[in-house]
């Protein structure tokens, strides 16, 4: 008769040197097993062109899965999981953290696999919306998995007031939730977007569920909430291959207005990044109080628009100052009802 | 004078279009490459390759080559003719680019509409009926096979990694058919022009361009 196999263990109650043995023995052995797979799986991996699946996150991903159920393999052999948590058992609460656990892991590793196989800008919107996705589903899953479902219904409607309060404080929060799907399918911008929100100008960093952050072109970080986003007016700078540069210049009323337009649509003509289709144009936009306002269209690439338009107005600048056509400073000419009287004085 | 090609490495000039290229040996037997401002001292080897390239610019996919005459074809008719064409052009050492850059008038333009149209290297050309003294040449193949007449004012080519083919003084695209057929289709063949010529690289097939704004 082996006497040690049901020898208590002082101040544990309930558990045996024999099943502390046993307990031990599953954690230890599938802590090995899943060291060796691991290994396997590396080593795999330096040999094939599966590197998406057969890789060193796929291999501690395993590891843990391994020694999460030697775990609760433990668990269960030390007795601990028939022990009652209200309404559930720590058996049932176990295995709905396990499965959490493990699925959490899985969907991490799903949403980086697919952001590094696409890196387009809705790729990365259908990886997030995938990845919370799962993860809400398996959250619940793992809650009736652990037996507290229904507890937890319960419990939400006895804390009505609670609830109450929780959902006015979750509004703004739930509020950027929705506007972020929205978004998702209006599509008014991209990652990678030169936009423009309300003052904020610069290109889209980041479409988050519940923020957008927006890279300013002076290099800060600017984030809007989704629902502030949704609701205002988007200008998107480069949605369109082409967009125009416009420009006013005056030159002086005693200056020849069609060779002032001929002289800017000759240096239009030579600027390479000024499309010659659509044409540029050149027309006298008004009559101004000290100058005749030319006004230029020309259009370029969006993704060149800034470099265009910088060149643009130092160009002409330069063939009005070669031509010889003047660009007037403000000036007024004053009448006087009455014959101006001008008295000098002896010093 | 031999413009494209394979050059020795001394010390020389290298006239491509209205640029020029100058290779200078170092006192320690190297060799500085110098265009403009671009400086690139080699090491080694005993050869440059100046080779031609399609005129993508500063990236883009297409050439739009816009007749300065507007081209009448009869039904069932096949033409063939010539257009001047820009070119880039890519100078290597070795298998590694050493320099990039354009020759000729650089332009661009909007091929299609405001909303969804593409930006295209622009560049204006007679259609002539002997090859023009130009660096680049296109030999066009225009087919109508359609029972009507057909204008063609335009011909918007896809450029990106097409193969190119040189003589010593000249670069030419591959043979470009225009199907006027609606939509119009743009074959880039792959295709020399003339068999004498040498290819840049081995060419592979490109998927047909069909002109969605035509003619």
């Amino acid at each position: 008769v082996n006497t040690t196999a049901t020898l208590p263990i002082p101040f544990v109650p309930g558990i045996t040197l024999e099943s502390l043995l046993k307990a031990l023995l599953t954690v230890v052995i599938l802590a090995f097993l899943g060291e060796v797979t691991k290994k396997a799986i590396i080593r795999a991996s330096k040999e094939t062109d599966l590197t998406w699946i057969l890789n060193e996150d796929t291999a501690e991903l395993i590891f843990r899965l391994f020694v999460l159920g030697g775990i609760i393999g433990a668990l269960y052999a030390l007795g601990v999981m028939k022990y009652t948590l209200g309404p559930t058992t720590i058996g049932n609460l176990a295995f709905a953290v396990g499965f959490f656990y493990i699925s959490y892991l899985i969907a991490k590793k799903s949403k980086d696999y697919l952001l590094q196989t696409k890196r387009g800008p809705e790729d990365i919107i259908k990886a997030k919306i995938f990845y919370y996705l799962f993860v809400t589903v398996t959250f619940f899953l793992a809650l009736s998995f652990a037996g507290v479902m229904g507890e937890l219904g319960a419990l939400l409607a006895a804390a009505g007031i609670t609830g109450i309060v929780l959902g006015f404080s979750s509004r703004t929060v739930v509020a950027n939730f929705i506007s972020g799907i929205f978004m998702y399918f209006d599509k008014p911008l991209q990652i990678g977007d030169a936009v423009q929100v309300g003052d904020v100008q610069g290109v889209v960093e980041d479409i988050r569920i519940l923020s957008t952050r927006i890279r300013t072109w002076d290099g800060t970080l600017v984030r809007i909430p989704n629902e502030m986003l949704f609701n205002s007016n988007i200008v998107n700078l480069q949605r369109y291959p082409v967009r125009r540069v416009d420009v006013s210049v005056g030159i002086a009323y005693a200056e020849d207005a069609e060779r002032a337009i001929e002289a800017i649509l000759k240096t239009l003509d030579e600027m390479p990044l000024v499309l010659a289709e659509p044409e540029p144009k050149v027309y006298v936009e008004n009559l101004g109080d000290s100058s005749v306002v030319l006004r230029v269209w020309a259009w370029a690439p969006s993704e060149r628009w800034f470099d265009v338009r910088t060149e643009v107005v130092r160009r002409i600048k330069e063939a009005l100052d070669r031509e010889g056509i003047e660009i007037p400073f403000p000036q007024r000419v004053n009448w006087f009802a009455n014959e101006l009287r001008v008295k000098l004085e002896d010093e | 004078m031999k413009t494209f090609g394979e050059h020795e490495l001394r010390t020389q000039f290298i006239h491509v279009g209205e640029r020029k290229i100058h290779v200078v040996e170092n006192p320690d037997g190297t060799f500085t490459y110098r265009r403009d401002d671009i400086k690139v001292k080699l090491l080694g080897g005993r050869h440059l390759w100046v080779l031609p390239a399609p005129a993508e610019g500063y990236g883009v996919k297409f050439l739009m080559v816009k007749l300065e005459e507007r081209l009448a074809v009869p039904p069932g008719e096949t033409v063939h003719g010539y257009l001047s064409a820009p070119v880039d052009v890519i100078v290597k050492a070795g298998n590694a680019p050493i320099d990039r850059f354009i020759v000729g008038r650089e332009k661009y333009a909007l091929y299609g509409e405001h909303a969804i149209g593409v930006i295209a290297r622009y560049h204006v050309s007679c259609f002539h009926e002997k090859e023009p003294d130009s660096l680049g040449v296109i030999k066009l193949a225009v087919r109508n096979p359609t029972k009507e007449w057909k204008l063609v004012e335009r011909v918007v080519i896809p450029i990106r990694n097409s193969v190119m083919f040189y003589s010593d003084e000249k670069a030419y695209y591959p043979l470009i058919i225009l199907t006027t057929k609606e939509p119009y289709e743009v074959n880039n063949t792959g295709n020399p022009p003339d068999g004498r010529l040498k290819a840049t690289h081995r060419a592979e097939p490109l998927p047909n361009f069909r002109m969605r704004w035509w003619p």
